[in-house]
């Protein structure tokens, strides 16, 4: 190719360039506004979305769904009462978080916890499990069909372990440790990873801010 | 002063019996669980002032049935636990057991434990010995 020719393409890959630079910036710009006040956030969803209604039975008994917690904060985690490190640590790291709340939202805010064991997590097993970490958190159960739906809409798994050869009843379930919080109005704000539950003083900070924003 | 009591420490380790070991253990704490949970994990930090890694390779407390090392897992975004032969720590370094990683599990629990008791903890090591730990019951992991 002569030298001077490849000057045809200069303009329209300059041009190319700035288009693309042009989609990306607006892509980051439309990012949840809040995105970029917090700094721990891994998995921040490109756009808040609709969360999915789930429908399950709380561990009372009584037949619960998402949209009851409209106006509310909620956050919540899959898990298993037989869990014997994660699941406590998550709930432990909720109490953190609570207790971190600024007094005015604190009472605005649920903490659920879903069992997807439902063979070994009857809603009284539940009940003595979650309310031993703080009195006002919610145990939720329900159907395979429900639970699978609700992994599925939340972009999580679970797989139930083998059991031990000599108890049927003895296994593990390993499952999405994520938390994810759903605003007042309805909307799956973010996924925090296991990891970054810990962090229970910038989380609550989050969970604040959007509490707040409800009208 | 501490590097003397450490060296000290390591060379009266070498002349002494089966009981005494270069393992030093941080912080053990067993998490609180509630009453009707039969499992809990035990976490804590282990250093080894030795030359040679040691291996924990479980154990045994009067508190549970069993003592058994674990690691935990992560695949697809699932978390999940595996029993594992053992936990290493490097000469001279330090492994961390905390929720998330590495723990001791103790299945079966004989009864429910309380905030603030004290769990002893007979930890068998790899080459040899064993060593005795308190660990406290807690809800959460104590602060540093």
């Amino acid at each position: 190719m002569k030298p001077s020719s490849w000057k045809k393409f200069a303009f329209p890959i300059f041009l190319a360039v700035l288009i693309v630079l042009g989609i990306v910036g607006a892509r980051l710009a439309m990012r949840h506004p809040q995105a970029h006040a917090h700094g721990t956030l891994e998995k921040l969803l490109f756009r808040p979305v609709e969360a999915y209604n789930f429908e399950l039975t709380d561990h009372d008994g009584r037949r619960v769904n998402l949209k009851q917690f409209r106006g509310q904060t909620v956050l919540f985690a899959l898990g298993f009462t037989h869990c014997p490190s994660i699941c406590p640590a998550t709930l432990s790291h909720f109490a953190a978080i609570r207790e971190a709340l600024p007094d005015d939202v604190r009472d605005k805010v649920r903490f659920l916890f879903i069992s997807v064991d439902p063979e070994r997590d009857t809603p009284e097993r539940l009940k003595e499990w979650v309310t031993f970490y703080d009195p006002e958190f919610l145990g939720l159960t329900g159907d395979v069909t429900a639970l699978r739906g609700v992994a599925y809409k939340y972009k999580a798994t679970y797989t139930k372990g083998k059991p031990a050869a000599d108890d049927p009843l003895n296994y593990q379930v390993d499952h999405s440790a994520d938390a994810y919080l759903i605003g007042p109005d309805g909307r799956w704000m973010m996924a925090y990873p296991f990891e970054e539950l810990p962090k229970a003083e910038s989380i609550a900070r989050d969970i604040a801010r959007v509490a707040r924003s409800a009208k | 002063m501490k590097f003397f009591i450490c060296i000290g420490a390591l060379i009266l380790s070498q002349t002494a019996g089966v009981a005494d070991t270069p393992l030093k253990v941080e912080s053990p704490w067993v998490f609180a669980v509630p009453p009707g949970a039969n499992d809990t994990a035990a976490f804590m930090t282990l250093v080894n002032m030795g030359s040679v890694p040691l291996r924990v390779t479980g154990g045994r407390t009067e508190a549970a049935r069993r003592l058994a090392p674990m690691i935990t897992t992560k695949e697809e975004g699932r978390m999940g636990m595996k029993d594992v032969k053992y936990l290493e720590v490097p000469a001279g370094g330090r492994l961390i057991l905390a929720p998330g990683g590495d723990h001791l599990m103790l299945y079966g629990l004989r009864k429910p434990l309380t905030a603030g008791e004290k769990i002893p903890l007979v930890l068998a090591l790899e080459p040899g010995g064993t060593l005795t730990v308190e660990a406290v019951v807690a809800k959460r992991a104590p602060k540093e």
